[in-house]
């Protein structure tokens, strides 16, 4: 086919342009946005239709508007003219909307209209749109998409047909290899054949024993046979041995048997013959012998017997008197007990009677030494004595209290008036003790009586008074003076009246005190005393100390007046005391002559006064109080004394009335008779002592009647028991004896101790009885035996006598001559028919049930051995015996292995298949190497076949590329290789071999992809042969390759139409240059 | 010439083991085992129940390479019940129990004759009824396996006697190739010994050589593995008084062996095959109600099926369902009636034009025409193998079990190969987008 004429109408920025293109090669040359490349789609359009608005970039709407489409006119092979017209239908929507309209001009004239399918078949010769794209209008991007190649429809082309790549080729090989590995691997475990050859490796092994078994069969026969053999061989010399050692044994067991019974035959042959003799005769003689001793033993027994028996009887002949008195003893005797109860009620009944005595006699006594049994019983004890008694003591018992209350009275009133003597003589010391105490103290004072020395007193305190008055109008120089005597004096006035005070409370406090205390009257009286001084004594202080008090005297109105006035007074007062004043007024005198001119001196001296003055007039009141005091106790005294008298005159009255109501008691005690003295309230015991003793005489003659009774039954007794000791008088007992003449000698003293000795040989004398009863019983029954022992003796007699008889009879039978004779000839009839019996025991014994033969022979070894020789055969046939014993035993136990081992074989070779089952796996390990076999014999088809594929049968476009890339790199590379299944593309260099694809450079990557081109469109379409339409293809090309390329092109252009699109002005030069024919058109 | 009958066995292979079967259970193998056993037995019974009077045996009673105590054993037992039924036995050894081989030691009783190695002896044979002699019969038993002598050269009728002669003789009278070629003969050599009948032992496959002298194969008693197919038994012999021997086959075996040939042409799946491998198996089952068999199919034919086969391993499935199935019969005792499939030989192909193929300038037409030209030079075929089964080289039991392959087996295995080849590759060429 061949591309004459474009015509462009609009298409991208081409306008109404119109191209012719010539045969072989046309270059386009032009510059960039020349329309080179739209030229190329131009075509690519007109053919395959313009793209859809879907795909603007390839559609190239005409850049000015208006028609969209043109006109390309081609020449086929056959020189049909194809005029494809193709314009978009206008600007409608989407869609491919394009008028179409092909016409075919034959060169026979006929035109034709055709369809676009028709078309692209007949004049593209089937080339699809994409495949046209790739292969025929190339631009540099599309070569450079090596993928276009590996599209299916490529490469069918590229490999065979119908290897699709050779992917399945692959896929098959794989799997057939690992199928047969799954079947058999060398040296692998796991795999069918591993396992199935395991199983054949341990059945082999087990082969050899499943082998065996016929051998083995053939061994257990043989030797089975030999042990048969064998067996049989030993039975015999077996049964030899035991017929030796059987006669052996024999021989020596029957040995002892044998030489008795020689023996016995020799003996037998010495014995003399007796042809006759009683039966039994030894024994018989010997049981009459023995018989004949024992009656002769009896009868010596019996004489023995008799004689001891008389011997007895003769020895005790019993007691006569004993025998007689016997009865009475037993009689005696059942009444001991009751006359020993008797006795003992006597001895009671005396005690009792004692007792009652003596009480008797207490209670007498009680009463009145002289008092007996007669008074007692005089003594009536009416009620009248009684209430005479009650009297007395009711009349004696008044006057005793009276009397008691008096007495007390009376000691009281004594007690109060020593008390009242006691306290007047203390008032009168102390008042005593304040006289002198006051006269000592105030002897200053002019001895005046009380009243004149206060009235002094107040005179000098008033002119003292005055003086001060005075003195203050003068000068106060004078004053304090006479204070300061006053107080010290005052002071001791105080002290000597708080002691006063104290003194005369505890005066008064202390009797009270001692009162109730209780203390003794004289110690009291004295304390009164004592403190009565006291006070007296302070009393006395105290009026002295007031003395001088009231002494000084105050002085007042005016000085010298009352100065004078006072020292007047003063002089007054203190009259009494000038010698004292001696000393004093010299110093007063300094005061006074002072006083008088300086009021000092008058001061002080009427201070000191005025103390005096106090102490004073405290003394004075003392004196006064005890005095008063003395006066008191005085009078009291006298009404205590009053009193006591009184009472001493009542007391004596009542003496003298008592005395009387005495008498008169005494009187009347003594017409009792009672003892004097006896206070009334004795009366009553004695009365219940008088009624006491009359009970007690009741009871006595009560004692004394029964007492009498049981002497008379006692003596009762003891008269017949004394009677028996007299009449045995005989009794060889001493004691008894001794006691009835004790008995004799002392008869009161002895009484009791003889009732105990009767009752002791009553005791004895009965024991005595009771033996003697026992004895007579005794001699009873041995004269009874004495009678049998005759008898029995009489017959023994007979019966030896009849034994003797006998003896002799056999004597005479035996034909012996003697006893011992006939023993002799019964030993030896004995001892014959013993050896014949014994004799016929042994050989029954030795050769029972032998036959005679045998017999013979074993009598034949008897003679000829002896024990030892004997034994020693015996000895070495045993042993013979035993080894074949043992041997017979192995071989036996030797044939039951044997025969065992046959049954073993037989079963085991009935279920043996180790063979069989060899083979089985046999056939499965052929089944298994069958399919591994097929497995890779496949494998090894395919992989031959794909090898010859690969390397010799090179599909035709891999020739065609190898050469055309050999010529563009001019021979640099040889050949061009497609691997199959991988689909890898490689080149081979010259030197370096294989290279893949991607390893080359650019260029020369370009140049195999257009090799592969060029030959993949020369192989295409060879019968169409497509023009060729490359866009500037070859820029990454060296001179010398473009060179190469170019030459080849114009090869190529020879048989097809080729287009080449260039903006390199070298390139159209070099096409221009190369190509003669080229025609180069520029754009 | 007085008339007698007489039973003609040979090749026993007493226990002798059964090849080509794999994955049998215990119970078909019992069975199995027995079956030689049982053929036996059932010749005892022939030979009492067609009152023969006596018997000869052309070698083979036994494999000595088994050493099957239970065989020898199993022989004496019946060779006494014959002795008890006065039916005399004539013996000679053959390759498989040759002289020099290991058997049981016992001696033989006495109404057996057995042959020696040296020389045909001559022995009488007597009518059981009146005792009166009616045959020379010689033999010739295998000193040691391998006699490659011409022994038949050897027999000579017994100077003098008008008896009927029957030769024994163990051996591949005309090279039969199925056989080992011992004691090598040919028909012409049999003939002219002048013997009235030859009884032959060796080939396992019953044939009658030649009527008058009759030279007879009776094929052994119990087939032994596929290639042993059909009926398999003893003659019993009436000869007549005119000397001529009638033969009449009498089935022994218990376990019947065959090959079915089964094309999938026009087979359009699965499933229709295997009703097809079914029906065939319900036809076995119909025609030996009696007898266990064992049959091979062979796959056959040009079929879309084959790819079933070939691919998925639908021959394999079946087999061991139905493999299964038997069995299970086999533990019920349910032997009679039993068909025991052996294997499928697949030797089908897709359904291609292979002529049209090898033409075609494509990878299967190279694979094919590669394989082709394989199968037509040995030297190519070897190296073929070799190469491609190299890895079995490493196992000595595969490497035995290559070098045992026959020439046949490897051209089958590369038939197959080619095949298989065709069906993998198949879809690239047909439909694409059939893949996998």
């Amino acid at each position: 086919m061949r591309i004459e004429h474009l015509q462009i109408h609009g298409f991208g920025r081409l306008h109404n342009r119109e191209i012719d293109l010539s045969d072989g090669v046309t270059i386009l040359y032009g510059r960039n946005e020349a329309g080179k490349s739209t030229t190329l789609q131009f075509i690519r359009s007109m053919l395959f239709g313009i793209p859809s608005r879907g795909n603007p970039t390839e559609r190239y709407e005409p850049m000015q508007g208006g028609l969209h489409g043109g006109i390309l006119k081609v020449c086929d092979n056959n020189g049909g003219l194809w005029t494809i017209r193709r314009h978009t239908s206008g600007g409608d929507s989407s869609g491919r909307n394009e008028k179409l309209n092909i016409t075919v001009n034959h060169p026979n004239g006929t035109t034709q209209e055709l369809g676009q399918a028709d078309m692209e078949r007949i004049l593209l010769g089937g080339i699809s749109r994409s495949m046209f794209h790739q292969l025929f209008a190339v631009s540099l991007d599309e070569l450079q998409e090596l993928a276009a190649l590996q599209s299916e429809e490529m490469s069918s082309f590229l490999f065979h047909a119908g290897m699709g790549g050779g992917g399945t080729i692959m896929r098959a090989e794989r799997r057939l290899v690992q199928e047969a590995e799954k079947l058999y691997k060398p040296r692998g475990k796991l795999q069918e054949a591993a396992k199935i050859v395991q199983a054949i490796e341990k059945l082999e092994r087990q082969m050899a024993e499943s082998r065996s078994y016929l051998p083995r069969y053939n061994g257990n026969i043989a030797a089975l046979k030999v042990a048969e053999s064998e067996l049989e061989q030993l039975e015999q010399q077996r049964k030899l041995t035991g017929d030796k050692l059987v006669m052996l044994r024999k021989a020596q067991d029957v040995r002892e048997l044998w030489l008795k019974w020689s023996d016995a035959q020799l003996e037998l042959k010495g014995l003399p013959m007796i042809t006759t003799f009683p039966e039994d005769g030894a024994i018989r003689f010997q049981e009459l012998e023995g018989e004949i001793r024992n009656a002769q033993g009896a009868v010596a027994r019996y004489e023995r017997l008799q004689s001891e028996l008389t011997a007895e009887m003769a020895l005790n002949p019993p007691d006569a008197v004993l025998t007689a008195q016997g009865p009475a003893l037993e009689r005696l005797d059942r009444h001991r007990s009751s006359y020993e109860n008797l006795r003992a009620e006597r001895q009671r009944l005396e005690g009792e009677l004692t007792a009652l005595n003596e009480q008797l006699q207490r209670i007498l006594r009680g009463i009145d030494v002289s008092w007996s049994a007669e008074e007692l019983t005089a003594f009536s004890g009416a009620a009248a004595d009684r209430e005479a008694a009650r009297r007395f003591a009711t009349a004696f018992a008044s006057y005793d209290r009276r009397m008691e209350a008096e007495g007390a009275a009376r000691q009281t009133l004594r007690s109060r008036l020593a008390a009242a003597s006691a306290s007047l003589q203390a008032a009168e010391r102390a008042l005593a003790r304040e006289h002198a105490t006051g006269a000592e103290s105030f002897a200053q004072l002019a001895p005046r009586s009380a009243r004149e020395v206060l009235q002094l007193w107040d005179e000098l305190q008033q002119a003292a008074e005055r003086w001060r008055e005075a003195q203050l109008s003068e000068g106060p120089l004078r004053g304090p003076g006479a204070g300061s005597d006053g107080s010290s004096a005052q002071r001791m006035a105080a002290l000597y009246r708080r002691l006063l005070w104290a003194g005369a409370a505890l005066t008064v406090l202390l009797p009270t005190a001692l009162w109730l205390t209780g203390a003794p009257p004289v110690s009291a009286v004295l304390a009164i005393g004592l403190l009565g001084a006291a006070d007296l004594a302070l009393w006395a202080g105290l009026s002295g100390a007031r003395r001088p008090e009231a002494s000084p005297p105050g002085h007042g109105g005016d000085v010298g007046t009352a100065a004078a006035e006072m020292l007047r007074l003063r002089g007054q007062l203190l009259s009494g005391a000038e010698p004292e004043s001696a000393i004093t007024p010299g110093r007063r005198s300094n005061a006074a002559p002072g006083a008088s001119p300086d009021a000092g001196g008058l001061e002080a001296s009427m201070r000191e006064l005025r103390r005096l003055m106090e102490a004073w007039s405290a003394w004075r009141q003392r004196i006064e109080r005890y005095a008063a005091e003395r006066d008191a106790c005085r009078t009291e005294l006298d009404t205590l004394a009053g009193q006591e008298k009184l009472l001493a005159e009542e007391m004596s009255r009542s003496e003298t009335a008592f005395t009387q109501t005495a008498e008169q008691y005494e009187e009347w005690l003594r017409e009792r008779r009672l003892p004097e003295g006896l206070s009334p309230e004795g009366l009553p015991d004695i009365f219940a002592m008088v009624e006491q003793g009359n009970e007690l005489l009741r009871q006595e003659n009560k004692l004394s009647l029964r007492l009498k009774e049981l002497e008379d039954e006692c003596n009762l007794f003891e008269e017949e028991l004394l009677a028996l000791v007299y009449e045995s008088g005989t009794d060889p007992l001493d004691e008894t004896g001794v006691a009835a003449t004790s008995f004799d000698m002392n008869p009161q003293d002895g009484q009791r101790r003889s009732a105990l000795t009767l009752l002791s040989w009553l005791e004895i004398r009965k024991r005595a009885w009771d033996e003697l009863k026992k004895d007579l019983v005794r001699r009873e029954g041995i004269q009874s035996r004495l009678q049998e022992l005759l008898e029995e003796l009489k017959e023994s007699h007979r019966v030896l006598d009849e034994f003797r008889e006998q003896r002799d009879l056999l004597l005479h039978e035996g034909g012996a001559t003697g006893g011992e004779d006939f023993l002799r000839r019964s030993a030896a009839v004995q001892r014959r028919s013993e050896l014949n019996k014994s004799i016929r025991q042994w050989e029954l014994a030795m050769f029972g049930g032998w036959e005679d033969e045998r017999v013979a022979s074993l009598k034949v070894l008897l003679d000829h051995h002896d024990a030892s020789a004997l034994q020693k055969e015996r000895t070495a046939a045993e042993e013979l015996a035993e080894r074949e014993e043992a041997m017979w035993n192995t071989l036996l136990e030797q044939r039951g292995k044997l025969l065992q081992e046959r049954e073993y074989l037989k079963e085991r070779c009935m279920e043996d298949s180790v063979i069989q089952q060899l083979e089985e796996q046999r056939a499965a390990l052929r089944i298994v190497a069958d399919k591994y076999a097929v497995a890779a014999l496949t494998a090894e088809l395919i992989g031959r076949t794909r090898r010859i594929y690969e390397q010799e049968k090179q599909p035709q476009v891999l020739l065609l590329a190898s050469d055309y890339f050999s010529k563009l790199t001019e021979g640099e590379y040889k050949r061009v290789v497609m691997t199959l299944g991988h689909k890898e593309l490689k080149a081979e260099h010259k030197d370096a071999g294989l290279l893949d694809s991607g390893l080359l450079s650019r260029g020369t990557a370009e140049q195999l992809y257009l090799s592969i081109r060029l030959a993949l469109a020369e192989t295409m379409s060879r019968q169409v042969s497509l023009p060729l339409l490359f866009d500037d293809l070859f820029v990454n090309f060296d001179e010398a390759r473009l060179h190469a390329a170019l030459s080849l092109l114009g090869e190529l252009s020879v048989s097809r139409q080729i287009v080449m699109m260039t903006c390199h002005k070298h390139v159209a030069e070099a096409a221009a240059r190369i190509i003669p024919t080229a025609a180069v058109i520029s754009v | 010439m007085i008339p007698f009958r007489f039973l003609h066995a040979a090749d026993l292979h007493l226990d002798s083991r059964f090849s080509g079967l794999a994955h049998i259970s215990p119970a078909i193998r019992s069975y199995l085992r027995e079956s030689t056993f049982a053929a036996l037995g059932r010749l005892v019974r022939v030979a009492i129940q067609e009152n023969v009077d006596f018997i000869v045996i052309s070698g083979d009673v036994y494999d000595v390479s088994d050493a099957s105590l239970q065989g020898q054993l199993r022989f004496q037992e019946a060779l006494k019940e014959l002795g008890q039924h006065g039916i005399h036995v004539f013996l000679i050894h053959g390759n498989h129990d040759p002289l020099d081989g290991l058997r049981l030691t016992t001696e033989m009783p006495k109404h057996v004759t057995v042959f020696g190695g040296h020389k045909p002896d001559h022995s009488t044979a007597y009518r059981r009824k009146d005792g009166q002699e009616v045959a020379i019969v010689s033999g010739i038993s295998y000193p040691t396996a391998k006699v490659t002598d011409n022994t038949a050269l050897t027999f000579s009728r017994k100077p003098g006697s008008r008896l009927f002669h029957i030769a024994m003789l163990h051996g591949n009278v005309d090279g039969d190739l199925l056989h080992e070629t011992y004691s090598p003969c040919s028909r012409r050599d049999l003939i002219e010994r002048g013997f009235d009948y030859w009884a032959l032992g060796h080939i396992h496959k019953r044939s009658i050589l030649h009527e008058k002298p009759a030279i007879v194969y009776p094929g052994n008693i119990q087939g032994r593995s596929i290639k042993e197919t059909g009926p398999k038994g003893c003659y019993v012999v009436d000869v007549d008084e005119a000397g001529s021997p009638t033969l009449q086959f009498h089935e022994l075996d218990y376990v019947r062996w065959q090959v079915r040939e089964l094309s999938i042409e026009g087979l359009s799946n699965e499933a229709e095959w295997i009703q097809q491998v079914e029906q065939v198996i319900d036809e076995i089952r119909e025609e030996l109600p009696e007898l266990m068999s064992v049959v091979r199919f062979r796959l056959i034919g040009r079929g879309d099926v084959h790819k079933v086969l070939a691919e998925k391993g639908a021959a394999e499935d079946l087999l061991s369902e139905l493999q299964r199935r038997e069995a299970v019969r086999a533990e019920r005792k349910d032997y009679e009636g039993l068909v025991w499939v052996e294997g499928f030989a697949v030797e089908s192909g897709l359904s291609i034009d292979r002529e049209r193929l090898l033409e075609e300038d494509s990878f299967l037409g190279e694979m094919l025409r590669l394989s082709v030209r394989t199968e037509h030079t040995t030297e190519a075929l070897e190296e073929l193998i070799n190469s491609a089964l190299k890895p079995m080289l490493e196992n000595q039991e595969l490497r035995k079990l290559l070098s045992d392959t026959s020439q046949e087996e490897k051209l089958s295995w590369l038939r197959s190969a080619a095949e298989q080849g065709i069906t993998m590759l198949g879809e690239m060429e047909g439909t694409p987008e059939d893949e996998n």
